[in-house]
């Protein structure tokens, strides 16, 4: 899957991953191929891509077509 | 020029030189910050692009009205200015102030002013303008996100709980490093972009539709906000540069003059000695 994610003030990662999970607002959201389009509010805490883990404060997810992008307005 | 003495030009060329000193050390320093401010438009453009079309896909899908986007009747107004905190910038703060009144001009109503720099506040901080001053903020040395959100948030509440109607900002747009444009633009109610018409599948939405535009709109809000004042940081840093450049030129334009007064005095003060030992040994 293609992952973007995107702060004011700057981009935090951008590339391939196997498997997102981010901190959803109403529960944690894990995110693998092939996931059903979606959008999503995004509190604060940790987004683990693959093995890489950020924190980060409020936000939004999107997946579609293999492809998540998320906004956070940055890292903590 | 004449009859100035060789040591006054001298004096007076040395403090030429030391305001070129200065004038160019300050357009390097608006060199290296103009590239600062540059690069933080250019990292701000990915959230921009997706921020948009997030909300693009919501209001594709779905028919939602959110009072950010509900135009009111407008009976009063809020308008921001963006100016700048210290001075020697060329035009940029005396071009946006115009172009406030300007604006001001154009439609009588009630209007409130949120003014953000010490040039702006100083201006119409004055007893004899016409318009209140609900909140003044000072122009930080670095502009964070947060100082945007800190703003931006503080707006949205006011217009909500509709103590204004509509939201225009007055700012410098940074267009190049020799151009930068006055521009007025409405930022509440927001207009929304017409969206592109393509339509792939329908989303899941968490919590929903309404309460993820609800975020997201005054999300987009806090972006505008940290959007202009990027640009105005960047308009401000151009429009010193180029300033202290013209500085610097007719600096050295005044020092050749001057240098060469200086050679034409020295010489006549030489001539006139000559002279002077001539006339005593034919004398003797």
């Amino acid at each position: 899957m293609q992952v973007e994610i995107a702060t004011p003030e700057g981009v935090l990662f951008s590339g391939e991953a196997d498997s997102v999970t981010a901190p959803g607002i109403i529960g944690e959201i894990g995110i693998l191929n092939d996931h059903a389009p979606l959008i999503s509010s995004l509190s604060e805490g940790k987004i683990r891509v693959d093995k890489k883990e950020m924190e980060t404060k409020t936000g939004f997810l999107k997946v579609s077509d293999n492809r998540i992008i998320i906004i956070t307005e940055g890292a903590k | 020029m004449a009859g100035q003495s060789v040591r006054d030009i001298k004096t007076r060329v040395g403090s030429i030189k030391n305001i070129q000193d200065i004038t160019k050390t300050m357009m390097l320093v608006a060199a290296a910050k103009l590239s600062k401010a540059e690069s933080a438009i250019t990292r701000l453009r990915p959230y921009a692009r997706r921020l948009n079309e997030m909300i693009t896909d919501i209001k594709l899908r779905a028919e939602i009205s959110h009072p950010l986007l509900l135009e009111r009747k407008v009976k009063k107004e809020f308008v921001l200015v963006v100016t700048s905190e210290r001075g020697l910038c060329g035009g940029f703060n005396s071009k946006i102030i115009r172009k406030a009144e300007d604006y001001f001009e154009k439609e009588n109503i009630e209007r409130r002013l949120v003014l953000i720099g010490k040039k702006a506040i100083s201006y119409f901080g004055k007893v004899d303008k016409d318009y209140p001053i609900v909140k003044e903020h000072q122009v930080p040395d670095k502009v964070s996100f947060d100082f945007a959100k800190i703003i931006g948030e503080e707006l949205v509440k006011d217009y909500i709980n509709e103590r204004f109607d509509r939201f225009v900002v007055v700012y410098n747009e940074f267009k190049s490093v020799f151009r930068q444009e006055q521009v007025t633009e409405q930022l509440l109610p927001i207009i929304p972009k017409k969206p592109a018409s393509k339509f792939t599948a329908d989303y899941i939405y968490e919590p929903s539709a309404t309460d993820i535009l609800d975020s997201l709109l005054p999300a987009h809000f806090n972006y505008q906000i940290y959007r202009i004042l990027l640009e105005s940081a960047a308009a401000e840093h151009a429009a010193r540069m180029t300033a202290m450049e013209q500085a610097t030129t007719n600096a050295k334009e005044r020092i050749k003059e001057l240098i060469l007064t200086f050679n034409r005095a020295r010489q006549a003060s030489i001539t006139s000695e000559i002279a002077e030992i001539v006339t005593t040994t034919m004398a003797l």
